[in-house]
């Protein structure tokens, strides 16, 4: 056999992994609805009902963009962190593993599904912006703002992934919302951080959710001037470090028995 | 040459620790084409880590496995075998048709679809959510996945737990047809009489280890018992002193003895209760063999 057919099988299945992984979320409304609603709602109330208080059209515009990366924060987070956990929990992952599904496919077909369900919501948003929020962006900004948002959902899937290796699948939407409410409050993804106490300020360095708002922020000139490239690098590490963790944990020795009983069977 | 065509599946010396635990302290098994190796043993007797070492899912710390002559964790081994465990479950969210969709495009050369549903019999499922179905149904889907990859070898990890009757007879029934086709199967079970009803070879194992190995026939062989029942006025305690007599049991006009030699012990039954009526004398089973060697190496 050579090596084409073989990548094409590789792919076909990646694709129909991530088609079932797709169906299954959305027949899950109670984990992707919020992450795809909560945005839009924060964003209608602070980035249109309440835009005169809020800075104007350059508001809107910020907020726009600032949403979308709480969106995207939580559609990678629970769409992938619980996923996995119920996975890891019921025995499918170690299933998978005994099956000859070819390396990559299942963490391809989540990142796509994450994907997905991401560029949905920022869709969702830029069209409420551009209609009811008269936001007016050029074109090249508005593809931008999406692709951006896309690719962003790589280190919090790595983070998602990690967390659904730890806990269990009914405490995980719990832990995620504990973890990405908080940090997208101290990232500034709520409101700006210059509105937001000195010691939040700097503490939001440390958050790879401030890293990530830097970038889509820099499309319309409103950073905080910082370097992009240490954004850039900040999020590389922090999505290699949690992607080694969760590879540990979700790829080494599996046992057929529940935790607790292993070494019994 | 011939020997390792033949064999499908091979652990070599494998030892296994968990921590201060040993799971597996050495263990050698094949498996051959065509034959249904049976895996017995007490709970915590090392079966579970068998399997998952034989799937790549843990590595062994001493000696190696082997599917079709490579390491298991090889895609192309992979690609070779159906699974069925007894700790995995599948998404509630999807179909059946989904699921099995999904499991045979792992597979380079998979069996049909329509094939497949009528094997396992899901036929009337496939529409309906794995999430709805009952645990018995659920039992069958795992079954069809397992041999919706046209598989060479199949690995079932209590296949029949929670089926009714009917449908672990039909299940049996499918094991056989594809046995002869030539497929080999690697069974764990409780009901010993699903090992005697299926398996060629069996295989105790108990502490880590091999306790006993070799047809079924063979290890009802290992325990001379027999069992003899009929209807019988004999005092118990009497009986229960005859040479020969390893248990007595009544049971109103029953009396059920264990015995190690059958013809004298019968002789003197006859003799001695002339109203004796409805006499069985019955082979020991898979059940008292397994009760016996696992007893053994304790």
């Amino acid at each position: 056999m050579n090596k084409a057919p073989k990548t094409g099988r590789a792919l076909r299945i990646l694709l129909m992994e991530a088609r079932f992984e797709i169906l299954r979320i959305s027949r899950t409304p109670g984990l992707f609805v919020p992450a795809l609603i909560l945005p839009l709602m924060f964003f209608v109330l602070f980035g249109i009902v309440m835009a005169k208080t809020n800075g104007g059209a350059a508001g809107t515009r910020y907020l726009l963009i600032s949403y979308s990366s709480f969106g995207m924060l939580a559609c990678s987070l629970l769409t992938i962190g619980a996923g996995v956990a119920v996975e890891r929990e019921r025995g499918i992952h170690l299933l998978k593993q005994a099956l000859p599904m070819p390396p990559g496919a299942w963490l391809g077909a989540k990142l796509l599904a994450a994907a997905l369900i991401c560029g949905m919501m920022t869709l969702l948003l830029m069209a409420v912006a551009a209609t009811a929020g008269g936001v007016t962006m050029r074109a090249w900004q508005w593809a931008a703002l999406l692709a951006e948002n896309l690719l962003g959902v790589m280190p919090f899937a790595a983070l998602g992934l990690y967390l659904g290796s730890r806990v269990s699948g009914s405490a995980a939407p719990g832990v995620i919302n504990l973890i990405y409410l908080p940090m997208s409050l101290l990232s500034g993804l709520w409101i700006p951080l210059r509105f937001l106490p000195a010691p939040v300020q700097q503490l939001a360095q440390l958050l790879p959710a401030y890293h990530f708002v830097q970038l889509p922020l820099r499309l319309i000139d409103a950073s905080d001037g910082s370097d992009p490239r240490l954004h850039l690098a900040v999020l590389a590490a922090f999505t290699a470090f949690f992607l080694a963790l969760a590879r540990r944990r979700l790829g080494g020795e599996q046992s057929l028995l529940p935790a607790g009983a292993r070494g019994h069977g | 040459m011939r020997a390792n065509e033949v064999v499908v599946g091979r652990l070599c010396g494998v030892v296994k620790r968990y921590g201060a635990k040993t799971a597996l302290a050495g263990i050698d098994l094949d498996i051959r084409r065509g034959e249904v190796l049976a895996l017995l043993g007490p709970n915590g007797a090392g079966k579970s880590t068998a399997i998952s070492l034989w799937l790549g899912l843990g590595v062994p710390d001493e000696g190696r496995a082997e599917l079709f002559g490579q390491p298991p964790r090889a895609l192309a081994a992979r690609q070779r075998i159906g699974v069925m465990l007894q700790s995995a479950a599948l998404h509630d969210q999807l179909r059946v048709g989904e699921l099995l969709q999904l499991t045979r495009s792992y597979y380079p050369a998979p069996r049909g679809f329509d094939d497949t549903v009528a094997l396992a019999g899901i036929g009337d499922m496939l529409r309906s959510a794995y999430g709805k179905l009952s645990g018995g149904q659920q039992r069958r889907v795992q079954f069809a996945l397992a041999l919706c990859g046209n598989p060479e070898l199949l690995f079932l990890d209590e296949p029949t737990t929670g089926l009714d009757l009917p449908s672990r007879e039909r299940l049996w029934s499918t094991i056989r047809t594809l046995v002869a086709g030539g497929c080999a199967v690697l069974l764990t079970t409780h009901y010993l009489e699903e090992a005697e009803a299926l398996a060629d070879r069996v295989t105790v194992i108990g502490g880590g280890r091999v306790l006993a190995q070799g047809t079924v026939d063979a290890m009802r062989g290992r325990v001379a018992h027999k069992r003899l029942r009929a209807m019988s006025l004999l005092d118990i305690e009497t009986v229960r002193k005859w040479p020969g007599v390893t248990q007595a049991q009544r049971e109103g006009q029953w009396l059920t003895l264990g015995v190690t030699e059958a013809e004298s012990v019968l002789r003197r039954w006859l003799d001695a209760d002339p109203s004796l009526r409805e006499l069985e004398v019955q082979r020991a089973g898979l059940a008292e063999a397994f009760v016996e060697i696992t007893r053994e190496a304790a």
